[in-house]
């Protein structure tokens, strides 16, 4: 088994585009494509809890966050690859689109078309919510100095 | 490229997985609370059919083991791709010998030569008599009207375990697990769609004649 260091990082990246991209979002831009092929659900949609874990300052000990909503699903597509979606809260279509594009991302026939077509959109649109929610945010950043004495002298 | 031999060869579990675990979970227990009695297990038609095992010990397995319960597939079986199957769909770890099984599957036609794994199987101990080993067995023969009497518990008089083609030393095994109780193995008889049990509360007697088949 040969596992491209590279791909992999790239599929966990379009994976978290996947997963946190906007539902509806998501959904008009896969319907843009075409030519898809069919696929199987292998494991259906499911909702359940995942426990999240953390590091106080991404070193110490790991401790239990909390519990939060997941839904995940597997499909395979037709003389394919299997695909994984994993998205928080409890949209059923969300998991199973993510895991149908996951599918098509690592086959080559098709990962240019959802690359461009899907995920760079996304992404894009992220970028700009986090560009305008960080503008927005620095709008109202207070900067600390020591203000000059005033005398107090009449003007 | 990206994918390991794992992910390809996933393959689809029960269509609806709560209901058609319910299901399968509701039949078992009525075959292993009658013992001999012979339970049709709703039809699966997306479940992948694997070398030498029964749709039905698929079906039970995916509707009984989950992360606490190993599964350990022995001669005459896809072990890799049983353990990589219901490891995808129930989570359940593949146990690395016969002491660890929680699920043991093997080919009833050859208990012989998988004797010495039987012997190795957990019985439970005195305190947890529920840490054994459940057996689920391809049988050659299930529902032929043949096989040895039984009567005990959840038996209204006598029954028949009409299962055929296994060795007379599995039938002796039987006797001694059934001697063992309250601790010991639990039997599965798989074929097709179908399947009965054996609980340990039971004591497998004689081969029925022709004509002994009570009607039921």
């Amino acid at each position: 088994m040969h596992v491209d260091k590279n791909l992999l990082a790239q599929r966990a990246k379009w994976m978290g585009t996947l997963a946190k991209a906007a539902p509806d979002e998501l959904r008009s831009a896969a319907r843009r494509l075409t030519g898809l092929p069919g696929y199987e659900a292998l494991r259906k949609p499911e909702t359940g809890l995942v426990m999240v874990r953390g590091r106080m300052g991404g070193t110490g000990r790991a401790f239990n966050l909390g519990e939060m909503t997941m839904t995940r699903c597997a499909v395979r597509v037709e003389n394919g690859h299997a695909g994984f979606g994993y998205v928080a809260g409890r949209n059923a279509w969300h998991a199973e689109l993510a895991a149908y594009l996951d599918a098509l991302l690592q086959d080559e026939r098709f990962r240019e078309d959802v690359m461009s077509g899907v995920i760079a959109p996304l992404e894009e649109r992220r970028n700009q919510d986090r560009a305008l929610r960080r503008a927005e945010t620095l709008a109202t950043k207070v900067d600390f100095f020591t203000m000059v004495r005033g005398e107090d002298n009449d003007a | 490229m990206l994918e390991s031999r794992t992910q390809n060869a996933l393959k689809p579990g029960f269509d609806d997985p709560v209901r058609d675990s319910q299901r399968v979970f509701r039949a078992v227990l009525a075959a292993m609370s009658r013992p001999g009695k012979i339970v049709e297990l709703p039809e699966s038609p997306a479940l992948p059919a694997f070398d030498g095992l029964p749709q039905s010990a698929l079906a039970a397995l995916l509707a009984l083991a989950d992360l606490e319960t190993p599964v350990l597939a022995l001669s005459g079986m896809d072990a890799a791709g049983l353990a990589d199957y219901l490891g995808f769909h129930c989570g359940c770890p593949a146990a690395n010998g016969p002491e660890e099984a929680a699920f043991i599957l093997v080919d009833g036609a050859r208990f012989e030569e998988n004797s010495p794994e039987f012997a190795r199987l957990p019985r439970g101990d005195a305190l947890y008599p529920d840490r054994s080993a459940t057996v689920v067995m391809a049988v050659p023969g299930l529902g032929g009207g043949f096989g040895p009497l039984l009567h005990g518990p959840g038996i209204n008089g006598e029954a028949v375990l009409e299962v055929e083609g296994l060795p007379e030393s599995f039938w002796e095994f039987a006797r001694n697990n059934a001697d063992l109780y309250p601790l010991g193995l639990d039997f599965i008889f798989t074929r097709g769609s179908r399947l009965a049990c054996l609980p340990r509360s039971i004591r497998p007697g004689a081969m029925s004649r022709l004509g002994d088949a009570p009607c039921t």
